[in-house]
């Protein structure tokens, strides 16, 4: 079976900087991967290019065996903050938006998630606190049938009681052979669901492995993040 | 994957969404500027209510006169909107390739334009219909004017005419393009240069292509007071000889329009990324 995401080679350069440079990432179909680094490592850009929105970059990029950005844009959702509309936007607008652009958008799931987030369809987005756009943002994402889903901190703005319950959740919104790439701060909240972690470090991906491997070393996934810097300090 | 006419139509619902609030305020304000002439002028509501009739001529008049004005907001409306949905991340992670993407975006934007204009139109024709009908004394001094002016709807002068509006349609169209071209280049600038000097070197060469601008929009300004307005000169003092030239021009612009076009979708698809 096609792999949801490969990467090789990548380089992405902005303002004569390189943020990143000879990144290599293959993600096996029906993984939940974690994406961490410090802030500015290139988290968000390294989602940036897989879904096509940052330009210029050097090296391939494949999304379900797809290296154009359109196809590419097709199977994959991407936590959006929905910037693109107009704060007194309803939910049931933006959600005829995705009904009419994203052709595997499913409406019943959707519904369900939005039970599950208490959102009402007919909020405007002004009336949303951060973390209850966050809840919609996650359920928006969540309800596109794709191969690869890019979560970008999808979980900054909620409290501790909702987000452990929507981290718990998350294995059953996506299909089986589908892909999840989270990048967040909370690792230890999200570790029961992780199958692997990648790191990434000096603009690149130091260490990929698999929370099976870290566990069988006797390590929770958090010593071992925590331990691989202390490791980088002491060298 | 996206379709074309799925994402066409979207961003004209989009577009088009304020299209009936500015045509109610245009209408109510156009309302009120008569009433208030009309107030003024008489002095006393009374005899304002006796003269209801005069109302709808200068309301046609107020209608006409905001039009100027609300098409030329409307354009920079969605010239404004148009950029800022190029910028967007939310629309541009549609998937659709960039070329269809810039081009849905621009299209719509011109036609939500002239769908606009065309809406002046009835209204103004409307008010006009019902003038005509109801106040005698604007009936009268229309059938005098036709008399006076007559002019002559030659197959030439209809031509003229044709011409004369698709050539201010392509101006609007090619001021379109120019700013995003400008939106565009500056923002490719701005991510090529180094973080340090790039305020004042993208500064430095935002000068530098507006100056370049404002020499091409010389020459081009130079083509329009001497063909267009003199086309309308011409028409106006109902001159029925038809100007070979306009023809020419449209076609110059047409070509114009279509190399800025295509160097504006080169420049979206490589360099100008969402935010």
């Amino acid at each position: 079976m096609t792999n949801p995401l490969e990467i090789t080679d990548l380089v992405y350069k902005k303002n004569q900087k390189k943020i990143i440079t000879d990144l290599n990432l293959t993600l096996k179909p029906g993984k939940i991967v974690a994406l961490l680094g410090e802030n500015g490592a290139g988290k968000t850009t390294l989602m940036r290019i897989i879904s096509g929105v940052a330009k210029n970059y050097r090296g391939s990029v494949k999304v379900a065996g797809f290296t154009k950005e359109a196809d590419r844009k097709g199977h994959l959702s991407f936590t959006d903050g929905l910037t693109g509309f107009a704060n007194s936007t309803k939910i049931n607008d933006i959600v005829k938006f995705y009904q009419i652009l994203y052709h595997d958008f499913n409406l019943k799931q959707f519904e369900q998630l939005r039970d599950f987030m208490n959102l009402k369809p007919d909020l405007r987005l002004s009336e949303l606190s951060k973390g209850m756009k966050e809840k919609l943002v996650i359920a928006l994402t969540f309800s596109r049938r794709v191969d690869l889903y890019l979560l970008d901190e999808p979980f900054s703005g909620i409290d501790a009681m909702a987000r452990k319950k929507i981290i718990k959740s998350i294995i059953l919104w996506k299909q089986e052979k589908s892909t999840i790439l989270i990048s967040d701060h909370f690792v230890n909240e999200i570790t029961a669901v992780l199958d692997e972690v990648v790191i990434i470090k000096n603009k690149t991906v130091c260490m990929q492995k698999s929370t099976e491997a870290i566990r069988a070393d006797n390590q929770s996934v958090e010593e071992f993040y925590e331990s691989f810097y202390q490791r980088e300090e002491e060298e | 994957m996206t379709s074309f006419k799925n994402l066409f139509g979207r961003f004209f619902v989009e577009k088009a969404k304020n299209v009936y609030s500015f045509l109610i305020i245009q209408i109510v304000g156009a309302l009120a500027f008569s009433v208030f002439g009309l107030l003024i002028g008489t002095g006393e509501f009374g005899e304002f209510l006796n003269l209801y009739s005069e109302l709808l001529p200068d309301w046609l008049m107020g209608f006409c006169l905001l039009s100027v004005f609300f098409i030329i907001f409307f354009f920079i409306y969605t010239a404004v909107k148009n950029e800022r949905i190029n910028r967007s991340q939310t629309w541009r992670l549609t998937a659709i390739t960039d070329e269809k993407f810039y081009i849905a975006n621009s299209l719509s934007s011109f036609i939500t334009f002239i769908y606009f204009i065309f809406l002046n139109i009835i209204v103004a024709g409307i008010l006009l219909f019902v003038s005509f009908f109801m106040d005698k004394a604007f009936r009268n001094s229309c059938e005098r004017m036709f008399k006076q002016f007559r002019p002559n709807f030659e197959l030439n002068t209809i031509r003229i005419i044709f011409d004369i509006i698709l050539l201010l349609l392509l101006c609007c169209f090619f001021i379109s393009l120019l700013i995003s071209f400008l939106n565009f280049s500056s923002k490719a600038i701005m991510d090529y240069l180094p973080i340090a000097s790039s305020g004042l070197i993208v500064k430095i060469l935002h000068i530098f292509i507006v100056i370049i601008i404002a020499w091409f929009f010389t020459k081009v300004e130079k083509i329009f007071v001497d063909q267009v307005l003199g086309s309308i000169f011409n028409f106006l003092n109902l001159n029925p000889a038809y100007n070979n030239t306009l023809p020419y021009l449209n076609l110059i612009i047409v070509v114009v329009n279509l190399i800025v076009f295509v160097i504006n979708i080169f420049l979206f698809k490589h360099f100008f990324e969402a935010k």
